[in-house]
């Protein structure tokens, strides 16, 4: 059986088309979600400034893995304009990597009011480029799946059965704890799978599907509409079910993340604030 | 003996009187703790990140809420202790009148109950008390409704500026600022004092190369020694990462507006505190205590900053740009100044006051003062800031340490 997906020209294939408005900083963030509206996504963010070193390259490295992404059509980059994370830097990693990129700054488009109406017109464009993509057949091996959790009961049954069909699960070294969903897709997952400890609700991802799996049957029966299926069957039963929902959802059935609307994007940071 | 401070002037009592003319009347929602709001928030607070979207989708629908939406980790934050002194000093300034905390399961309920043991109006819903996210959404949205209709039938009372606490920041600073926006700030700050008010001085690594000239003008030998080992403290948290600060900072965006080095950024940054006494020296949002002129150690994130002054009790910021920036607080009006007209016009949308007529001569630092006092009492009693009418809600908080 093979999977349905959007072919991008460097060859990889997306679960989803989405045009993506990424501010390269905090302060542009507002101005990117209103733009974004309802029709693009806008990652809101609280990063960019401020940091320093190793910090700031690997927030600038997770923004542009995020944009280049193929589950993304297009990318407007809105900066501030006096930011550590330089949007122009940004837009220009962006496009080296593939990515159809516009660039808009806030300071440089005389303010907030000017730099949404701008941006809106760029992001109507993207939006039109988008919607002449279409779904074509691609094979199983295309798949690319992020586990967020490798203490996940079910990963070594995941891994095993997406290796099987000639996927990849991308997911954290062992012992290094978890990755971040932005990390997951920087390194090229197009549907993500979280796995919540107990007493903890699932979040969405920006541009990717995110499969959710309670702790157990009581913590799915607790919030039956944020998780997708419960962790509680055996690990074999669990990953056979949690490969056949991300099979649906990369081909375009929504999961429960997006039928909720939850887009967040959270950046792990490695030092202090500035 | 009398000091004298890296500028030469005199330490000791601001120079400046507050001018007769302006109205300098303030008003607001006087608290059970005898604070005054000048706003009077519904804030929807995610008590920890899963359960923002749910908060950010009730103050939407409800007019006159608003939600901050942010990555906390409840109980299980490693800087528990500096996480939930921001989120509780958040949600019990003055200018919010109530708050709906949003979590995911019972055992977020500490929250509320603390907002409560605070002397804060507080109700709780859980996500998984309505099957998740949307049942917390549609089950919580009459409550909030109910909440918000009735902080919007309070009424202002009389306030005065010694009811005040000012929150000085800048961002994306250019070389005027230390010329133009940031002394007609620091006159405002002083003239706010003399009248019993209360700033904040902020963003620490902003003031390295300045901890001399602010200890010197500490009220005690005490104080000094907080002032210099905060300043000094960040530096070397900061060299012990490996990054020399003096070399990183200024920014990219100050570098092109010409500032040179730290030091030259820094003592323009520290004329935004006047030249008044330094009363105290506070952690990040710790609340300040009497009338005075504080020391709040931040990091020099805009974000982070605004947060950590408006948890320490700050219900208005004034935040000065040479490069223009439209951010603002969710809680708290942020009265943004430009250091020059040219910026003023090319970014009037997000600008509030320009101090540019320093530089041509059509006003002096003085009149630019008085003229910042009297708007910041305007905003007091009501008039919204542009981030406020932009809807700019920005929210961060502020770790120290990481994995």
């Amino acid at each position: 059986m093979s999977l349905r997906g959007f072919v991008r020209p460097d060859g990889t294939t997306g679960a989803r088309n989405v045009v993506l408005v990424l501010p390269s900083v905090v302060c542009s963030s507002h101005v990117a979600e209103q733009i974004a509206g309802h029709e693009a996504v806008a990652i809101g963010h609280p990063h960019g400034c401020g940091q320093v070193g190793a910090d700031a390259a690997h927030a600038a490295e997770v923004f542009a893995g995020v944009a280049a992404h193929p589950n993304v059509a297009g990318v407007l980059v809105v900066g501030l304009g006096c930011e550590t994370v330089q949007g122009a830097d940004l837009a220009a990693e962006i496009g080296a990597r593939g990515q159809r990129v516009e660039l808009l700054t806030v300071q440089g488009s005389g303010g907030s009011r000017t730099t949404v109406e701008c941006g809106r017109e760029v992001v109507t464009m993207l939006l039109a480029k988008a919607a002449a993509h279409r779904r074509s057949d691609v094979a199983d091996a295309e798949l690319v799946v992020g586990l967020d959790d490798p203490a996940a009961p079910f990963a070594h049954a995941l891994r095993r059965l997406t290796a099987g069909i000639g996927g990849r699960l991308v997911e954290p070294e062992e012992g290094s704890g978890t990755l971040t969903h932005a990390e997951l897709a920087a390194r090229g997952a197009q549907v993500l799978v979280s796995w919540c400890p107990a007493g903890e609700a699932p979040r969405g991802f920006a541009v990717c599907p995110v499969v959710a799996v309670a702790a157990d049957d009581d913590e799915l029966a607790a919030m039956p509409d944020d998780f997708d299926l419960s962790g509680g069957a055996s690990p074999d039963v669990v990953a056979g079910e949690v490969l056949d929902l991300v099979r649906s959802v990369f081909c375009g059935e929504q999961s429960a993340s997006e039928r909720r609307g939850a887009r967040e994007f959270e950046l792990r940071r490695l030092t202090r604030s500035m | 003996m009398s000091r004298t401070d890296a500028s030469g002037t005199e330490a000791g009592s601001p120079a400046a009187v507050a001018p007769v003319g302006d109205d300098l009347t303030v008003t607001g929602y006087r608290r059970g703790d005898g604070r005054l709001g000048v706003r009077n928030h519904l804030l929807v607070l995610p008590a920890r990140g899963s359960a923002s979207l749910a908060a950010a989708r009730i103050a939407e629908m409800v007019p006159g809420a608003v939600a901050v939406a942010h990555d906390g980790k409840g109980v299980a934050e490693p800087e528990e202790e500096r996480i939930s002194r921001t989120l509780l000093g958040f949600a019990t300034n003055p200018n919010v009148g109530a708050v709906l905390v949003v979590g995911v399961s019972a055992g977020d309920a500490w929250l509320a109950d603390a907002l409560r043991s605070a002397g804060q109006r507080a109700a709780f819903v859980a996500l998984a008390e309505h099957r998740g996210t949307l049942g917390a959404i549609a089950a919580s949205t009459p409550l909030a409704e109910g909440l918000a209709k009735e902080l919007a039938g309070e009424g202002r009372s009389a306030g005065e500026l010694a009811d005040v606490v000012l929150g000085l920041e800048c961002g994306g600073s250019d070389a005027l600022s230390g010329i133009t926006a940031n002394p007609g700030l620091g006159v405002a700050s002083d003239l706010l004092l003399s009248c019993g008010g209360t700033s904040i001085l902020a963003e620490t690594p902003e003031l390295i190369g300045a901890e001399e000239a602010l200890a010197r003008r500490a009220i005690s030998p005490e104080v000094a020694a907080r002032v210099r080992g905060v300043i000094l403290g960040f530096e070397s948290a900061i060299r012990g990462l490996g990054v020399d600060v003096r070399g990183a900072q200024p920014s990219p965006g100050n570098q092109a507006g010409g500032l040179t080095t730290i030091e030259e950024k820094a003592l323009g940054s520290a004329k935004k505190g006047g030249r008044a006494p330094v009363t105290g020296v506070v952690d990040f949002a710790e609340l300040v205590g009497t009338p005075g002129l504080y020391v709040m150690d931040t990091p020099g994130h805009d974000i982070e900053q605004m947060v950590g002054m408006v948890a320490g009790g700050a219900q208005v910021v004034a935040f000065t740009t040479g490069r223009g920036t439209p951010t603002g607080s969710p809680i708290a009006p942020c009265l943004k100044i430009s250091t020059s007209t040219d910026l003023y016009e090319r970014l009037a949308g997000d600008i509030d006051l320009d101090a540019g007529g320093v530089l041509t001569g059509a006003e002096s630092l003085d009149e630019l003062g008085a003229r910042i006092l009297a708007t910041i009492a305007e905003v007091c009693r009501g008039r919204l800031t542009a981030s406020e009418r932009q809807g700019n809600r920005e929210f961060a908080l502020s770790r120290t340490r990481y994995a």
